[in-house]
């Protein structure tokens, strides 16, 4: 279970790999997060969402974009996924503490997910996917 | 040079249809034989791309900016037929109508002493960097306006002059704005950051007018050699962003209704009568005029400081002009000879258009309008004007930056933030930041020569070159 940046001349374009969806899903919100924010974070506070999406890929799309909103919007550092998903809806509960410049600042602004060459595989007990963060 | 292309002029290059599957025209590009070392194979995949798109006219065409983005690549210009075309936020961005702006003053470098200072005091007026909140407290019916009104909403609350307006592209507002066609989740991340700058690749220098190319357009667009001016770099923030991010939803759905087959989803488009395709316009407007409001806002900022530290006068500081360099607008153009009302997308690439042309101010009707290209950190960036060969060739169209080379990544591992702060400030030019990693990410070494850059658009005519200006002082998001 990881996540690994990739060359990208404009953007961020990362690799996830997991053992199970749930899990991939979770890396890609610890990527997203690790992109935008730095420094450790605590689990003070607590946000749920709901997402819907016909594919995986929809789902996962999905996720991260509300992730950028609900962390944007609340200014919530983020640092901790519990994922589950049934059939076409993907429930997370996201724990995290407030932004604070000094301890958290630094990152880099994302400004949306996009859909470059988004797809996840599965080989064997591996899934895995690239997605590109506009920065 | 990567192959299936053809050289076709000294600085233009062609890609033919058949290159990917589906192009219904050629994608053009324009690089000077130096900057084709710098040409990625993956922004040439995604030109071809954007000529499978229904309704594109003539070629795709990219700038000598580009460079790999997602859906179109950085640099590209595509104009649809209105009737028959489509608009695709893959065409814009996510940050819509990021654009730059230049303005003048009375100054020059011996009156700079303070300069520290004045960066300081510019740094605490201007939030600046990731979580960065705006401390103007926008009620509902003022963020309406403000995007339905755009820098007219900004200096009617008293953020600026009426003369701004008349130097801003559009005048600083689309008319084509539909603010119902902007979500609440984008409301809610738009008025906490109205007035901000952003981070990344965004910022406000300090800048003095080190050389004068073209006498005549320099003195018609108020510019000196010596000058102290100041620009600067942003967009709609995270409203825009959201508008985007709502508005591909819709249109990937979009894109399956109308039976429109594309090799990128990040090109999710709809045809522009559609309903849907008017929607992401009206929003997208709606973003750009944000956008052009937030520019103000922070206009209106930096001549604060400047009026309560250098002892000149609000009105002493005057907007050269403000132009978007991530939007697609409509336009009448000229195609083989008929005028057509076209959907003109430019993404990384700014609008350029010459002498005479609707939406130009009147001042500047015989020069053409400025086109603002800003330098990477610490490099040179440059004051050109607008030519009737762009409004011939590239839909009155040129480049926008100097354009990547480095991933950030890249950037990050071959210097220090650190390191780049010294260098530069020994160069006299100070760099303010939130954080050194935001320094290293946008070092000068991870862009393109600026020089070489514009040198191609000014020798294909497409804009010209007027003056170049050095930074003195820089604040990085």
């Amino acid at each position: 279970m990881s996540f690994e940046e990739k060359e990208h001349t404009a953007d961020i374009l990362m690799h996830i790999r997991a053992g199970n969806l749930e899990d991939l899903f979770s890396e890609a919100g610890h990527a997203l997060m690790k992109t935008i924010y730095r420094g450790q974070t605590k689990q003070e506070m607590e946000i749920s969402i709901q997402v819907v999406g016909e594919t995986p890929e929809h789902l996962l799309h999905s996720f991260l974009s509300e992730l950028l909103f609900e962390s944007e919007v609340a200014n919530i550092v983020f640092s901790e996924f519990l994922v589950t998903i049934e059939d076409n809806k993907a429930r997370i509960i996201m724990r995290g503490e407030p932004f604070c410049s000094p301890v958290h600042g630094g990152g880099t602004e994302v400004k949306g997910i996009s859909w470059h060459n988004l797809s996840i595989t599965r080989e064997k007990d591996e899934y895995s996917c690239d997605i590109l963060f506009d920065v | 040079m990567i192959e299936g292309i053809t050289k076709i002029g000294e600085y233009e290059w062609e890609l033919p249809v058949g290159y990917v599957k589906g192009m219904l025209v050629p994608g053009r590009f324009f690089l000077s034989e130096k900057l084709t070392a710098t040409l990625e194979e993956g922004a040439l995949q995604q030109l071809a791309q954007v000529a499978t798109m229904p309704g594109i006219i003539n070629h795709s065409l990219a700038m000598p900016d580009i460079h790999w983005g997602y859906g179109f690549p950085i640099g590209g210009v595509a104009a649809f037929d209105y009737q028959t075309g489509v608009i695709s936020p893959g065409g814009v961005g996510f940050d819509i109508n990021c654009g730059v702006r230049l303005l003048t003053t009375p100054l020059t470098l011996k009156d700079l002493a303070q300069k520290k200072e004045i960066l300081d005091a510019l740094y605490d007026a201007v939030p600046v960097g990731v979580g960065a909140r705006s401390s103007l407290r926008l009620s509902d019916k003022q963020l309406e306006t403000m995007m339905a009104d755009g820098a007219g909403f900004a200096v009617a609350e008293g953020y600026g002059n009426a003369d701004d307006l008349l130097h801003c592209e559009e005048q600083g507002r689309m008319k084509e704005a539909e603010p119902s066609h902007v979500s609440r989740k984008a409301r809610s991340r738009g008025v906490p950051q109205s007035g901000t700058l952003g981070a990344g690749n965004h910022f406000l220098e300090i800048q003095t007018v080190d050389e004068i190319y073209d006498e005549s357009a320099a003195k018609a667009f108020g510019i000196e050699k010596g000058q102290i001016c100041m620009m600067v770099h942003c967009g709609s923030r995270g409203l825009g962003h959201q508008v985007c991010t709502d508005h591909l939803q819709v249109l990937e759905q979009a894109t399956s209704k109308y039976h429109i087959h594309l090799p990128d989803k990040q090109l999710a488009c709809a045809p522009l009568t559609s309903p849907e395709g008017k929607a992401y316009f009206g929003g997208m407007a709606a973003a750009a005029n944000y956008a052009w409001a937030n520019r103000q806002i922070i206009t209106h900022q930096i001549r604060k400081v400047l009026t309560r530290m250098c002892g000149i006068s609000y009105d002493d500081i005057r907007l050269v002009y403000d132009v978007a360099h991530n939007v697609a607008k409509i336009e009448d153009h000229d195609i083989n000879g008929k005028n057509t009302r076209v959907c003109v997308h430019r993404k990384g690439a700014t609008r350029a258009f010459g002498p005479g042309c609707p939406d130009v101010p009147l001042d500047y009707a015989s020069t053409g309008q400025p086109v603002i290209i800003p330098g990477s950190m610490g490099s040179s960036s440059y004051l050109l004007k607008g030519t009737d060969v762009a409004m011939n060739r590239t839909f009155g169209s040129t480049c926008h930056g100097a354009g990547r080379v480095l991933s950030r990544s890249q950037a990050k591992k071959k210097i220090q933030g650190k390191t780049i702060r010294e260098t530069l400030g020994k160069a006299g030019i100070m760099v303010k930041a939130p954080h050194d990693s935001a320094i290293a990410e946008e070092a000068p070494d991870a862009y393109k020569s600026s020089l070489e850059v514009v040198s191609v658009v000014h020798n294909l005519g497409i804009s010209r070159l007027v003056a170049r200006l050095e930074p003195v002082g820089v604040i990085k998001g």
